[in-house]
């Protein structure tokens, strides 16, 4: 797997997702919300299998920034985004895209933090994503 | 270099290549022993009998339809015996090599909600073992 490869198809996972007006491939110096960025992994565990055959990146997160942390509009763009069983939700959105860089993402898990813009606190949900696919071999 | 990585092992089964979907592997080399104890002896005396072998392999399953895990080794269970190539330290000339006809007695899907689907399976040696290096 090549990181800038999965981070652009994720980056592309979560461009159709209604609400999120515009979505970065690295973590950038400053965005205007509802956008999302897909950041680095915490690490690449190599050789998950003989011959270099498999790679993971165990914990690759993905952050949506909603809206002001006091705005209705954050809460509901962050339930909207975070229902699974919604089809158009980063979840199923970054599980359901037809990945070539990777094998598969599995979206684990979505906390729900405080990212300060300016100076302006904002509602942002990070999905943390399990990403498994090729190796060296 | 007195070890070695696993993450050079190379496994063949049948001629169809395993090795980048294996993530485990056991070999296991054994002798049935024959108690010759005779009168005057304090102690057990054991001649060796019959050699036997078996070896496990595991990995990540691969939904690959023709050289995935499922697709080389469901059809082997039960099926003549087919070759297994074990190389523990990887391909290369004078590189230790297990190469013995083995039976395919189970094969294993293991499917848990927090991890990926993962495949196991048991095989039993049949005849000699050959533990020649790896040629040129």
């Amino acid at each position: 797997m090549i990181l800038a490869d999965v981070m652009e198809e994720l980056v592309a996972a979560v461009k159709p997702v209604p609400g999120v007006r515009r979505v970065f491939g690295y973590p950038p110096k400053t965005l205007v919300p509802p956008a999302a960025y897909v950041s680095y992994p915490e690490q690449v565990d190599y050789d998950a299998t003989y011959g270099g055959g498999m790679d993971r990146m165990p914990r690759v997160p993905v952050t949506a920034v909603a809206a002001q942390v006091t705005d209705r509009t954050a809460r509901d763009l962050a339930s909207a985004w975070s229902d699974p069983t919604n089809p158009d939700s980063i979840k199923a959105r970054l599980e359901a895209y037809p990945y070539t860089a990777c094998d598969f993402v599995h979206v684990e898990a979505v906390s729900f933090q405080i990212e300060t813009i300016a100076d302006v606190p904002y509602l942002a949900a990070v999905f943390v994503c399990a990403v498994a696919g090729d190796g060296s071999a | 270099m007195p070890r070695v990585h696993s993450k050079l092992t190379n496994v063949t089964i049948d001629g169809d290549a395993l090795t980048t979907h294996t993530n485990n592997s056991q070999v296991e080399l054994s002798a049935d022993t024959h108690d010759t104890t005779t009168f005057g002896k304090g102690s057990h005396v054991f001649d060796a009998g019959l050699k036997n072998g078996t070896a496990t392999l595991s990995g990540f399953y691969d939904s690959t339809a023709l050289t995935g895990p499922r697709a080389i080794l469901a059809p082997l269970v039960g099926a003549p015996a087919v070759e297994l190539i074990h190389q523990p330290e990887g391909t290369g000339s004078g590189k230790p090599q297990t190469k013995v006809d083995v039976l395919v007695t189970k094969y294993t899907e293991t499917a848990a909600v927090a991890d990926m689907v993962m495949w196991a399976v048991d095989l039993q040696f049949t005849d000699d073992v050959d533990l020649t290096a790896q040629s040129a």
